[in-house]
């Protein structure tokens, strides 16, 4: 038994902006007298979206701006009608489609307790049994007799997350609510969905750009592009699929400059003409790399001027830019002064850790001052594969896989394994 | 009748956004609650000694104060419906965008809310009454049924213009500019038998003078309304709420796209 049926919902936008009543009834009488009108074109927001939630589940929504991901929830919790198409749900919808909305300025946090609960279809009687549950959860107990326009923007979020999550419902629409507050309030908002999602066993949509977040707490996930479910499947794969799909676009923008890197900020004096890597002693640039492979990163650049004891630091990033690595070529004993020309280096990495999926290099040179004198970001994409590593025996996720060592010494006598299999 | 079960179930929302609109309103107010008192009562002193002291209008030999209040009463309780009704959509536009709930809601729970400024204000007619010493009949439970004819009017008129309001916010500027015409229109500051015979067919057919007339004549004078007239405000006023419900309720989901 499906908890929500999508059967075929197409949802259509008319574009363009709507133009005066002078413009619509002009339009209206060009019409009735036979003449031709231009049509605005609609645009498809969604188009033939199909798909069954069983109770449950946990549905992680993503995929690029635009993609139609906001329209699919508004029309799943009754905001929005498709234009063809219809849904069919069996449960009660708490739609928490964004946190604090209805939140009124001028009235206190009790008032407005009471107004949003009641809003979100909380009975006065629900929401007095919740009450003191509400206020401690959002942690403003002392202010809660204050207009909430007095409040912090955090303070009146943290209220609106409060009462949102306190809804009873079979069904849990969500968007993009996750970060909300400071960071401690945003682990406890992430705790509270999660004890939402596996404790009480409801079914969930999630749409949100915090991928990795979705990755950890969803049963399933579904990628949209331009209004079409395109992957629909177990999350760690999705995910993966996703940032190649996003890395693909960056690649595609970056080979347009070939010859020349362009990084995001130059004072002329250095640049940065190519970056390539290598994987152990193959010399031939490549952009695949095996897991624990040694990585070997070139860079090529050019000295505009003669430069004195510079520095020069590499980093490496996820395409969603969580920062993994950085190091530094101050931690070396040289001393780097380049005369005016070509010239190249390069800095390598044994056994590299990183796990599946895509990265990106970052880069900065400095002067002896630590002024910046070249730095850039997403520079060049890298894959790393794992055709050697049985996968079913790894751990599903995680950026780094450590060379960790296992002993066990009641089984066997001094012995270690250690992962990777040194060979 | 359906959508009836439905907005039932919605009542404590629709209470709580009345209540949320009445707090807001005398929010950092110094008098609060005084101005509701003020500004009718100010209203009835202009408009006595402009029409009744210098312009002489007759008044049915009802005192002026009195006669002129026991019409601006039911008048400014339809002016509240649609000065409340009509730009309540657009105003509530950041809940439409975001949850669901029957969209009359809005319209209903403005009104409900705007309407207790009706209530101090009838509570100063009260006064008026006494001090006149007016004699009530049992005439006088007319107004209930007026009322509420007047309320399935008012609330017509302010679904249909609420609903063209989504669209265009001309509306809520025409609507102003409209009532103080349509008041003009209605026997408040003249009595009916000022308006000359001849153009008396086409006159009544203005549904708030049958509601008018027919509130006054059953507070002042304790009087029957006129039958006829409060017949043809009925049937407008029914017209008013299918015409107005049918074009909200075709609308309805489409306001979230625009708005």
């Amino acid at each position: 038994m499906s908890i929500i049926e999508v059967n075929n919902v197409t949802k259509e936008y008319r574009l363009g902006q709507l133009k005066s009543l002078k413009h619509t009834l002009m339009k209206a009488f060009d019409r009735l007298h036979g003449k031709e009108v231009e049509k605005l074109k609609p645009f498809k927001a969604l188009d033939s979206v199909d798909f069954k939630v069983e109770p449950g589940e946990v549905v992680g929504i993503i995929g690029t701006n635009g993609a139609g991901k906001s329209t699919l929830l508004k029309i799943l919790s009754r905001i929005s009608v498709p234009t063809k198409g219809n849904i069919k749900v069996k449960g009660s919808v708490a739609p928490l489609i964004e946190v604090g909305a209805g939140l009124v300025g001028d009235l206190t946090g009790r008032e407005n307790v009471y107004l949003n609960g009641s809003i979100l279809g909380l009975s006065r009687a629900q929401i007095d049994k919740k009450f003191d549950e509400i206020v401690a959860f959002a942690e403003l107990e002392q202010f809660i007799d204050t207009p909430i326009k007095r409040y912090s923007s955090g303070m009146q979020v943290r209220l609106g997350f409060s009462i949102a999550t306190s809804v009873d419902a079979d069904i849990l629409i969500v968007d993009e609510v996750l970060a909300v507050g400071d960071l401690a309030f945003q682990r406890k908002c992430f705790d509270r969905m999660e004890e939402l999602i596996k404790n009480r066993g409801k079914t969930v949509l999630i749409v949100g750009h915090n991928i990795r977040q979705l990755e950890r707490i969803c049963s399933r996930m579904m990628l949209l592009d331009k209004g079409k479910i395109i992957l629909d499947g177990e999350p760690v794969a999705i995910c993966n699929k996703f940032y190649n799909m996003t890395n693909e676009k960056v690649e595609e923008k970056l080979s347009h400059e070939i010859g020349n890197i362009i990084g995001h900020g130059s004072s002329g004096e250095i640049e940065v003409n190519d970056i390539v890597f290598f994987e152990g002693d193959n010399n031939t640039p490549t952009q695949d790399l095996e897991i624990y492979e040694s990585l070997r990163i070139g860079v090529y650049f050019k000295t505009n001027v003669d430069v004195q004891g510079i520095e020069v630091v590499i980093g490496i990033h996820t395409s969603d830019f969580v920062f993994i690595t950085k190091t530094s070529s101050a931690m070396t004993p040289h001393r780097l002064n380049f005369p005016k020309g070509k010239h190249y280096l390069e800095c390598n990495l044994p056994n590299t850790p990183l796990g599946p999926g895509v990265y990106a290099i970052g880069m900065s040179f400095f002067d002896q001052y630590r002024r910046p004198m070249w730095y850039g970001e997403n520079l060049k994409t890298l894959r790393i594969a794992t055709s050697k590593i049985d996968m079913t025996k790894m751990p599903a996720s995680g950026l780094v896989y450590l060379p960790f060592d296992w002993y066990f010494p009641s089984l066997v006598k001094n012995e270690r394994t250690t992962i990777p299999p040194s060979s | 009748m359906k959508h009836l079960m439905e907005l039932f179930t919605y009542r404590e929302l629709i209470y709580n956004l009345a209540m949320k609109q009445i707090k807001v309103s005398f929010k950092q107010s110094f008098l609060g609650f005084v101005w509701a008192i003020v500004k009718p009562a100010c209203t009835v002193l202009i408009l006595t000694v402009v029409f009744s002291r210098i312009a002489k209008f007759p008044s049915d030999g009802i005192p002026y104060p009195l006669f002129t209040f026991g019409a601006l009463l039911p008048w400014t309780f339809f002016t509240t419906t649609i000065g409340a009704g009509v730009p309540s959509l657009v105003s509530n536009a950041n809940l439409i965008k975001k949850i669901y709930f029957p969209r009359e809601v809005l319209p209903l729970a403005s009104i409900i809310g705007a309407s207790l400024d009706v209530l101090i204000s009838a509570a100063i007619f009260i006064v008026l009454l006494i001090f006149y010493k007016v004699g009530l009949t049992l005439n006088i439970f007319f107004i209930i049924p007026i009322l509420a004819i007047e309320f399935l009017f008012g609330f017509g008129l302010a679904l249909l213009l609420g609903t063209i309001n989504v669209w265009y916010r001309d509306v809520t500027q025409a609507t102003g500019l409209l009532l103080q015409f349509w008041m003009y229109l209605t026997p408040i500051i003249y009595p009916l038998s000022m308006v000359p015979e001849k153009y008396r067919a086409l006159y009544v057919l203005n549904p708030m003078v049958g509601i008018v007339e027919g509130f006054r004549n059953a507070v002042l004078k304790g009087i029957m309304p006129d039958m006829h007239l409060l017949g043809i405000s009925t049937a407008l006023a029914v017209l008013m709420y299918l015409v107005g419900h049918f074009v909200f309720k075709a609308k309805e989901f489409d306001f979230v796209d625009v708005i």
